[in-house]
């Protein structure tokens, strides 16, 4: 466990997408998951953050990669009023999650079709 | 207030707003100057709320605290994300318009016209004489 970070800054024409998650994982003793924001630098999108983290750690093995728990300190999430939205965040935040716990997804990780400006979460 | 304020937003940019009575970018939909819904990216809500300035007959106000000038200018124009202010500054100078309403700030004053034309943000007036 560790630090993850994920930045997207992407621009395809007149469409822009952008965020960055930093967020920090660390074992909790007593097997509880809790996810905490920075008070100062992670104010906006946190429900976006929110389902990107729980989506995470749905499509890896308590068992094997938290069995003790976890604390998630999400200390950064920087967006745009435009260019960044809550979904966008949840996918930057999600892959961010894997980084910090050193795993990959068992299924298909989230992704991004900036053509499209569609944001897909495999099941 | 007809007036708004562009700058880096972690650096106090809704202070400097308040300061100089203009609106900031967190106030800009709420105050029509663009639509969140109508567009598909900074650039063209930037254009919106710039082509609302002027015609409400409104200030810019631009902070360059934390602006690497030399270096925005070299950047490319069409590209806004993850370079906004950057990005605004080039549109600025580049759209006469714009420019004409807009007073630049560094360290709590107003940069002189000589300052500008240093910065490479004016061009400085061509005074040259036809030789006779």
């Amino acid at each position: 466990m560790g630090i993850g970070e994920c930045k997207v800054a992407q621009q395809l024409g007149r469409k822009g997408y952008f965020g960055r998650v930093v967020l920090e994982a660390l074992p909790n003793e007593d097997g509880e998951v809790t996810v905490e924001f920075d008070k100062d630098r992670a104010t906006e999108w946190q429900s976006g953050a929110r389902f990107g983290i729980d989506y995470a750690l749905e499509h890896v093995s308590k068992r094997t990669v938290y069995p003790k728990g976890l604390k998630v300190r999400v200390t950064t999430i920087e967006g745009h009023d435009v260019d960044t939205t809550s979904s966008l965040i949840a996918y930057i935040a999600a892959r961010a999650m894997f980084q910090a716990l050193g795993v990959e997804p068992a299924n298909e990780q989230p992704s991004v079709d900036f053509e499209k400006g569609l944001v897909e979460f495999a099941k | 207030m007809g007036d708004i304020a562009c700058g880096k937003q972690h650096l106090q940019l809704e202070e400097f707003a308040a300061g100089v009575n203009a609106a900031w970018m967190k106030q800009w939909p709420e105050l029509g100057l663009y639509d969140p819904d109508a567009v598909s990216g900074w650039g063209e809500a930037f254009a919106q709320v710039m082509k609302a300035t002027v015609a409400a007959g409104g200030v810019v106000h631009f902070n360059l605290t934390g602006v690497d000038v030399t270096e925005a200018l070299a950047g490319n124009p069409d590209l806004f994300v993850g370079r906004y202010t950057e990005f605004e500054l080039q549109q600025i100078k580049l759209n006469p318009d714009w420019l004409r309403i807009t007073k630049f700030y560094l360290d709590g004053r107003v940069l002189t016209d000589a300052e500008l034309v240093a910065l490479g943000i004016v061009e400085p007036l061509d005074d040259a004489r036809d030789p006779e």
